[in-house]
């Protein structure tokens, strides 16, 4: 499965760099994140419960980083197991400079088997761009937040 | 006795158990003590198991044992799967009860837990902790014999299975180099996924101080899970070993098939000490349950220029599956290659099957079983010459038809058809469609932009699976002939114990109705046993519509011993000789005086008390019959489908459909229609609706009821039936089976009908399913 698509927030490109890969922030902004740590330098090791359709349960996985360019671009690999199934997947983020803000674009290919796939799949596309959205919602949140704070605290 | 009960449509004796819910189905047995199974199986098309730790499942309140296939390894039975057809050269992988350090399929087993209650030993499931390392998989089969494709096993480069050929093939190059005209077709036969109402199930009980093993499972022949079960699987004596088919909701050949999942449990059992059973979920059943068909096929037509059949020439992958379920090897090849000559004389046929080993379920005979693979190339390359030399569908398969005077007509593929008059049934049914006027609304309907297809389907099939020496020497490993004994008791009343295993299919009926018929005993007299291989002295079982053809045949052949022993005595006691004693409607009587007279309950009373027998005779009344077919059976028949595409959307409506089929004598009507329906039902499920999908990394992704699409009732019109009588020419009650004919003669009537009605747009073909989208695609693409 094959995932795309931009996103662009009103702030701070480094800001938005930095959040992406805040484990404190991450566990908040990841819907149905349970844990969240970083394990290594560019490793972290999560446990996300999510659900496709019928099909719920806990997945607990690791997410590496790699070719780190900040604050315009990384790369990262993910792999999660649990009952239900599992995720297999790499992907790219991109941060660009816009007039607005930042617009981050993304994409990524995934696999994913077990049970999600065999009674999910048709769910799964639908789901997987849900959580994302989700995730940069309460991203977008973040930075309005700080950007505030910092604009009060420079008054 | 008042009148034949031989052709007349009483009703299923079976049918009020089934109705009201009495009918005992092996998940409603309970035995004390009993502990239940759950199977984990891998998410994984393909990979290596790293590390399986069973400890927390172990560990979880009323689990009572999680094994792995160390334990099997450890108990030392032989633990094996094996394949029960063997082809030249084929390569034969090891199928293992449990994954040992591999996966090759999505849902191969690789633990299993026994708890107190199903819902512990499922929530016991998600305790094993099971590392795997992903390997590429590869789900296609012409995609899995290309150079660097992923291997299933390391021992079958390419991924090739077997490469089997029939027919002459420098001759039929030779009539293609000579041919006035010829066609091509490249199709996909879709795979699809067996459905019975039942899920599989097993119950097994191990008695360690005896040392037998009784297994109720959900199986279409008892006998042959018993063979298998002590030979390769759980190395047990036979003798130690009773499998009961109880009450089974319906197989289509799913339930033929030797799996692990019977074995693991029965080990369970044996391990333990106290009965344990296990239910397949739906979702279980989709993973693991032996898929049908799944061909990738090239097929191509040659004709002279008076437009007759000149040379059929066939290549075909097919799938596998990552392992040979028990008869796979044979459906693609002899239930397949050797049906290629359908209804026509063709006198060159050449054909080649590679057998492939892809990462998914294990794929075997699923209803009609290499038959509708063949028919349905067979009917389409008709339906594509036809179009090419500008006739009429019917009139090209009546040009090309095999006269009813060439019969027995032997094949160039290895059949000797021994009966066969295929314009009777293709007359009638263009009269019951009522062709020529058909065609002319088709003409207007064109007219007014709507698009109606008339699509024809001659189809044959062999069934009456089968004579023994001739499956025997095309590689079966198993005999194919059936028992009975017929017993009369003291009273007249009568048990007939059958090798056949009914499921579904009404044998109760019209086996009783054979007897009465024979004996001249009221039909209420008469009690049917089968699907207990303690109770049944042997059996082939239920599939290949074979049980009428064979199964019938053998109890036909008891029934009439018991009569001729009767006669012995009855003549004894009427002081007649035997050869003035007639037998008629229940009564022996002395030729030329039907006063005097006994009847087959007198004679069964004498032969009891034994008190008065003629000398050599031993007492008791019944027979025993082994009957060995001398031929398969040929059913034949025309289907005609009626559809409207609807060029916009894409969506095919079925406005018709009509069978005429020849299944020889009936023995009840109304029987005979059922499996008609059903089998139709099954076959434009095929054609529109059912697909079994993978993904590239080898999931199933139709693996849902929600997702795979079986036809419903209101998808089908009311089916208009009519038949003709070829009556058998080799067994004794003049039958040849119906329980695939619909199944094998559908999907390619519906497909022709939907090619027929888009031929305005120069469509040639589409593959199945004939899904709207595909439709609209075909349109789009023919460019008009």
């Amino acid at each position: 499965m094959r995932i795309n698509g931009e996103y662009v927030v009103k702030g701070d490109r480094e800001l938005v760099f930095a959040l992406l890969q805040d484990p404190i922030f991450l566990a908040k902004a990841i819907p149905g994140a349970e844990r969240l740590e970083r394990v290594g330098d560019d490793t972290y090791e999560a446990t996300i419960r999510a659900g496709v359709g019928p099909v719920r349960g806990t997945f607990a996985g690791t997410v590496q980083i790699s070719e780190q360019r900040p604050p315009e671009f990384y790369r990262l690999t993910i792999q999660g197991h649990g009952a239900a199934g599992f995720v297999r997947g790499t992907g790219a983020v991109t941060l660009v400079e816009v007039p607005e803000g930042t617009k981050i674009l993304y994409e990524g290919e995934t696999q994913i088997g077990g049970r999600i796939a065999q009674v999910g799949q048709r769910l799964v596309q639908s789901v997987a761009r849900k959580m994302i959205n989700d995730g940069l919602k309460v991203l977008e949140a973040e930075v309005k937040q700080r950007a505030g704070s910092s604009a009060s605290q420079t008054k | 006795m008042a009148e034949k009960l031989l052709g007349s449509a009483i009703r299923r004796r079976e049918d009020p158990a089934l109705i009201t819910g009495r009918a005992k189905y092996t998940d409603d047995l309970k035995l004390p003590n009993m502990a239940y199974v759950a199977i984990l199986r891998s998410p994984y098309a393909h990979a290596r198991i790293t590390r399986l730790d069973t400890s927390k499942a172990k560990a979880l309140d009323g689990v009572v044992a999680v094994f792995t296939a160390e334990d099997v390894a450890q108990s030392g039975i032989p633990g094996q799967v094996p394949v029960g057809w063997l082809l030249p050269d084929m390569k034969i992988p090891t199928r293992p009860l449990l994954a040992q350090d591999r996966v090759r399929y999505v849902g191969e087993a690789v633990a299993v837990v026994v708890a107190e209650d199903r819902y512990t030993a499922h929530d016991a499931l998600e305790l094993i902790e099971v590392e795997y390392e992903p390997l590429s998989a590869v789900a296609n089969p012409a995609k899995a014999v290309e150079e660097g494709a992923p291997l299933v096993h390391d021992d079958a480069p390419n991924n090739i299975a077997f490469d089997w050929e029939i027919g002459d093939k420098e001759a039929t190059d030779q009539a293609f180099a000579n041919a006035a005209h010829t066609v091509s077709l490249n199709l996909v036969n879709n795979r699809l996924i067996p459905n019975a109402v039942e899920p599989r199930a097993a119950l097994a009980d191990y008695d360690p101080v005896s040392g037998r093993l009784t297994l109720w499972m959900t199986t279409q022949n008892p006998h042959i899970h018993r063979l298998l079960m002590s030979l390769a699987s759980l190395g047990l004596p036979e003798h130690k070993i009773r499998v009961i088919a109880p009450e089974v909701g319906g197989g289509f050949g799913s339930k033929i098939h030797h799996y692990p999942d019977e074995a693991i449990v029965s080990w369970c059992a044996m391990q333990l000490g106290r009965p344990v059973k296990w239910q397949a979920t739906r979702a279980e059943t989709y993973l693991t349950d032996a898929h049908g068909r799944d061909h990738v096929t090239t097929a191509e037509m040659a004709v002279d220029e008076n437009g007759k059949i000149t040379g059929l020439r066939v290549h075909t992958y097919a799938n596998m599956g990552a392992y040979y379920s028990t008869f796979a090897p044979a459906v693609p090849t002899y239930l397949y290659g050797t049906l290629l000559s359908g209804e026509y004389e063709i006198p060159n046929i050449y054909c080649r099957v590679v057998g492939v080993f892809t990462h998914t379920t294990p794929v075997d005979a699923y209803r009609g079983a290499g038959r509708p693979e063949a028919t349905f190339v067979v009917e389409r390359l008709v339906d594509l010459m036809a179009r090419k030399l500008g006739m009429d569908p019917a009139e090209f398969r009546r040009k090309n038809f095999i006269p009813p005077d060439k019969f027995p007509y032997q094949t160039p593929v290895a059949l000797q058809y021994d009966s066969g008059d295929y314009e009777k049934p293709l007359n009638k049914a263009l009269e019951l469609v009522g062709y020529e006027q058909l065609r002319r609304e088709q003409e207007e309907a064109r007219k007014e932009g709507r698009y109606i297809g008339i699509g024809l389907s001659t189809y044959i099939e062999a069934c009456g699976l089968a004579p023994s020496s001739v499956v025997g020497s095309l590689g079966a490993q198993a005999g194919q002939w059936e028992s009975a004994i017929v017993r009369v008791h003291p009273t007249g009343k009568v048990t007939v114990y059958s090798g056949s295993s009914g499921h579904g299919q009404g044998h109760k009926t019209t086996f009783a109705q054979i007897v009465a018929d024979i004996l001249g005993v009221p039909y209420d007299d008469i009690e049917i046993i089968q699907g207990d291989t303690d109770e049944v002295q042997y059996g082939w079982g239920t599939y290949g519509s074979r049980s009428a053809a064979v199964g019938g045949s053998a109890i036909a052949v008891s029934a009439q011993k018991v009569v001729e022993k009767g006669r012995k005595i009855a003549a004894h006691l009427l002081e007649a000789a035997e050869d003035d004693v007639a037998f008629e409607a229940g009564k022996y009587y002395v030729k030329g005086a039907p006063d005097k007279a006994v009847t087959i309950q007198d004679v069964a009373l004498q032969a009891y008390l034994a008190h008065n027998l003629p000398p050599g005779i031993e007492p008791a009344l019944e027979a025993a019959a082994f009957y060995d077919p001398s031929n398969f059976t040929f059913p034949f028949g025309t289907h005609v489908a009626v559809v409207e595409v609807n060029p916009e959307s894409g969506e095919v409506n079925l406005l018709r459909y009509v069978a005429v089929d020849d299944c020889g004598h009936v023995i009840n009507p109304l029987i005979v229609e059922g499996q008609v329906h059903g089998g139709i039902a099954q076959g434009v499920g095929q054609a529109l609706y059912e697909h079994a999908v993978y993904d590239e990394e080898g999931n199933l992704i139709t693996g849902t009821l929600m997702d795979y699409a079986v036809p419903k009732a209101r998808f089908l019109p009311s089916f208009e039936l009519d038949r003709t009588v070829t009556p058998c020419p080799h067994n004794p009650l003049g039958v040849k089976g119906i329980g695939e004919a619909g199944t094998i003669a559908a999907s390619a009537a519906v497909v022709n009908a939907v090619v027929d009605a888009l031929a305005p747009f120069g469509v040639e073909h589409i593959d199945m399913p004939v899904t709207p989208e595909k439709v609209w695609r075909a349109i789009q693409g023919a460019g008009n």
